[in-house]
């Protein structure tokens, strides 16, 4: 009845440690389990990742996946030894479930790439659906639209006309008028008998 | 009224029977914009799964990979 369980345990590492440090502590971590008859079937190393949130002053931490076969009792001490360790800022045993696999950090990444994926395909998909089903009000509109549109064509020559034109007309009629206006005006003034110059 | 009918629990329709707590991307469609635990009149998992789902989260949160609020 000597059957050991199964655990997995994550830890996290202080990030100012270097890498000759983070590797030895690993190593030593990995020895008290061999030493306390235990065995490491799987290691994935996250590396340096960003917290959810800060815990005490770091922002971010070294982040290993260990998985490990050890009998129950031996599992407190190596808690307790896990609590003493200060490169350790936070770690988490946890027993595998049944038909448990081993997932690295890579392939978690690289299937929510796929999921990513997947979900932009879909939401593309919804949106031609949608697309579809709007061209029936669409048509009704087309009509609408159609009657402008005739009525655009021969008006975009008049306006241009028109454009071209009144400037054209209008300065040269006000122009002519204003100065025929203040010729009139002045003539006025010249032959009012009452104005002396 | 909404109709709640034909919904099914999203780790039956998927078949995840483990609920891994380093998936941080299947944690978050079961997590609000404030980092809240949906409520399963909301999101429509089992009682089964919920329960999972809530452990997982819970030991997601502890490691950092997800936020208590936000």
């Amino acid at each position: 009845m000597t059957e050991k369980t199964l655990y997995e345990i994550m830890f996290i590492l202080n990030p100012d440690l270097g890498e000759q440090q983070t590797e030895k502590d690993i190593k030593e971590i990995k020895e008290f389990i061999t030493s306390n008859g235990g065995k490491v079937t799987f290691d994935d190393v996250w590396g340096n990742k960003e917290f959810a949130y800060r815990i005490g002053k770091y922002d971010q931490g070294y982040y290993v996946v260990l998985n490990f076969e050890m009998d129950a009792q031996n599992l407190a001490e190596f808690n307790h030894q896990l609590n003493l360790n200060q490169h350790v800022i936070r770690h988490l045993v946890i027993r595998a479930p049944k038909n448990y696999k081993t997932i690295t950090f890579e392939e978690l990444k690289k299937e929510q790439e796929k999921e990513t994926l997947e979900t932009e395909a879909k939401r593309k998909e919804a949106r031609e659906k949608k697309l579809k089903k709007v061209e029936r009000p669409a048509k009704k509109v087309a009509k609408y639209v159609e009657k402008p549109k005739k009525v655009e064509e021969p008006e975009v020559p008049q306006e241009g006309e028109t454009e071209v034109k009144m400037p054209k007309k209008k300065p040269a009629k006000s122009k002519i008028s204003e100065l025929e206006d203040v010729d009139e005006k002045l003539k006025n003034i010249i032959n009012d008998p009452d104005i002396s110059l | 009224m909404p109709s709640y009918k034909g919904r099914k629990c999203y780790f039956d329709d998927q078949h995840i029977d483990n609920i891994d707590y380093k998936n941080v991307r299947l944690l978050k469609k079961f997590i609000t914009k404030y980092n809240k635990i949906t409520p399963r009149y909301y999101s429509g998992t089992c009682l089964k799964h919920q329960k999972k789902l809530t452990s997982a989260i819970k030991n997601a949160r502890f490691m950092a990979l997800v936020g208590f609020t936000k």
